[in-house]
């Protein structure tokens, strides 16, 4: 179980708190959407629920353990993060790219192991990239970048996944696929998931997290006119799928 | 297996090569009558192929963690704090004391800039680039201070011949010691090669798969900085041979550390063996190292650049 407990966060010590009072719980096969207007602080509580931010005040922890005395290696064997694209990628190939999501598993000084091999082959053909698999990530295009993002997480078969809008490149129909994929994981991970796509978040979602901007986290179990209103203003309403 | 086996045939034919090139050329069967020069000929090898191994490996992980493929072993404005303390050094009157002194003060410039880089440099690998490019900077400023201040041919001659890099004389105890720290840098780039990976793709991707971004970043970056040192310590400024010796490993061998880090410096060692072979075909006097590195290397990466674009 990944837990936060009565969380504070500020980038600067004399600034007004991002996040404040944050409590949740996400549980293996669980899918939550985290939604919220744009500097919320979606991204920072990413960071901070894979141990790259510390809080100021308050706990993040992982089946009971302080995130931050659990050695990097074996954390990053529990928690993956799909970060948004990155501008620049070096000139891996997506094959390469995929084996370095398996970096915590590999050996220091040796050559892979068959069973990473096989792990990402499995990958490969599961985020349907086996084609692309000695193709320079710099030639493809944003939303086939971001599958290979996707699937340098999964490789590691994480029992969390932390995805930060992780099918905003991707063309609808792709979209939808990769939801479907995400949800039907055989490994049953827990999904918090960064989204502006209201409508794939009501299809998707066991609950939804919505962060306010004064840094209050709100729990929801569906999204309405007076919640979506709440967070994004009138307009977004448009968006939500009638009940 | 077999790629490494190619590059050590290629160094050991080059060894051959270098030892029989030069001024006059000297077969096999007649090296005990040279016993010498020949021996002369194996230090100045073993020196250009310790400097080309250290300032490929440098530039090779300073690309990478800078992300930034203009990067290269000087990029944190080491030449520069060399250059100063080789100027102090000739202008002082150390260099009398022998080529050992002028190289060690050069060495202790180079160090000297590393320390105020790393202490000054706050929050990641752009403010260790910014700080670094402007140390360098003040450091060319404060050389040409220096060499307005010289007072004799002989000094401004001897602080010009040294920053085209110089392998005529290698200290035998100080080419030791590099080649000893090269194989160890080796082993240790090796061994973090898929954090160096990780790295190059950002702090936060390196975070999420493992890798304490802060601490090893801070590692490689002193590991390469202390080989570039060494080399100025053990030849002058050598350009050319750490920005580009690994831009063409990588053309061969891919992107990945994991498979980039012995040829590059079984490659830079073999590219700056034939670049002293070739400096010192003369039969007067010798171009200066770096002169060759940036007329022969420059131009065939010009064409490995634009036969496949992209680098």
């Amino acid at each position: 179980m990944l837990e936060i407990h009565d969380l504070f966060f500020r980038y600067q010590k004399k600034s007004p708190f991002l996040l404040s009072g944050l409590s949740f719980t996400l549980k293996e096969g669980e899918c939550i959407m985290l939604l919220g207007a744009n500097g919320t602080g979606k991204s920072t509580l990413l960071g901070l629920l894979n141990g790259r931010l510390q809080p100021e005040s308050g706990s993040v922890t992982l089946n009971g353990t302080n995130l931050s005395a659990i050695p990097a290696r074996e954390r990053a064997k529990w928690i993956a993060t799909v970060h948004q694209l990155p501008e620049e990628l070096p000139g891996f190939t997506v094959e390469e790219m995929v084996m370095l999501g398996r970096t915590p598993y590999l050996s220091r000084l040796g050559t892979p192991a068959r069973s990473d091999h096989e792990a990402v082959r499995t990958t490969l053909e599961l985020l349907e990239l086996t084609d692309f698999a000695d193709r320079d990530v710099r030639q493809l295009s944003g939303g086939e970048r971001q599958r290979v993002m996707l699937a340098a997480a999964l490789v590691r078969q994480t029992p969390y996944l932390l995805l930060d809008e992780p099918t905003a490149a991707a063309d609808p129909a792709r979209r939808i696929s990769l939801l479907h994929l995400l949800k039907a994981l055989p490994w049953k991970p827990g999904i918090l998931a960064i989204t502006h796509d209201i409508t794939a978040a009501q299809d998707f979602a066991d609950r939804y997290l919505l962060l306010n901007n004064g840094g209050k986290l709100e729990t929801a179990s569906a999204l309405n006119a007076e919640n979506i209103t709440r967070l994004y203003g009138k307009d977004a309403v448009f968006f939500l799928k009638s009940p | 297996m077999i790629r490494s086996l190619l590059y050590l045939s290629a160094v050991v034919l080059i060894f051959g090569l270098g030892l029989c090139a030069g001024s006059f050329w000297i077969a096999p069967e007649s090296f005990e009558s040279h016993q010498l020069i020949v021996e002369m000929r194996a230090l100045r090898m073993a020196a250009a192929f310790t400097v080309g191994g250290s300032l490929a490996l440098s530039g090779l992980i300073f690309q990478a963690l800078l992300r930034n493929p203009l990067a290269e072993p000087f990029t944190l404005g080491l030449s520069g704090g060399a250059a100063v303390g080789a100027a102090l050094a000739f202008l002082t009157g150390v260099y009398t004391l022998g080529i050992a002194g002028v190289n060690l003060c050069a060495f202790a410039g180079a160090m000297a800039v590393l320390a105020f880089v790393l202490v000054t440099a706050r929050g990641g690998r752009e403010s260790l680039l910014l700080t670094g490019v402007i140390t360098g900077t003040i450091m060319s400023g404060l050389l040409m201070f220096l060499l307005s201040r010289a007072e004799s041919a002989e000094q401004l001659a001897g602080i010009t011949w040294w920053m085209l890099g110089d392998l005529q004389a290698p200290e035998k105890t100080l080419l030791t010691a590099c080649g000893i720290f090269l194989i160890g840098a080796a082993v240790l780039a090796r061994f973090f090669a898929g954090d160096i990976d990780a790295l190059s793709l950002g702090s936060s991707h390196a975070h999420d798969m493992g890798v304490r971004s802060k601490p090893v970043l801070l590692l490689m970056t002193t590991l390469a900085s202390l080989l570039a040192a060494g080399t100025v310590a053990l030849a002058g400024i050598v350009g050319f041979c750490g920005l580009v010796i690994p831009h063409v490993i990588r053309r061969l061998h891919g992107q990945s550390h994991r498979k980039t880090v012995l040829p590059a410096v079984l490659g830079g060692g073999v590219f700056l063996m034939l670049c002293d072979i070739v400096s010192r075909l003369g039969e007067i006097r010798e171009i200066p190292i770096g002169v060759i590195t940036a007329l022969t290397g420059g131009p065939a990466f010009l064409w490995l650049l634009n036969r496949r674009k992209g680098v």
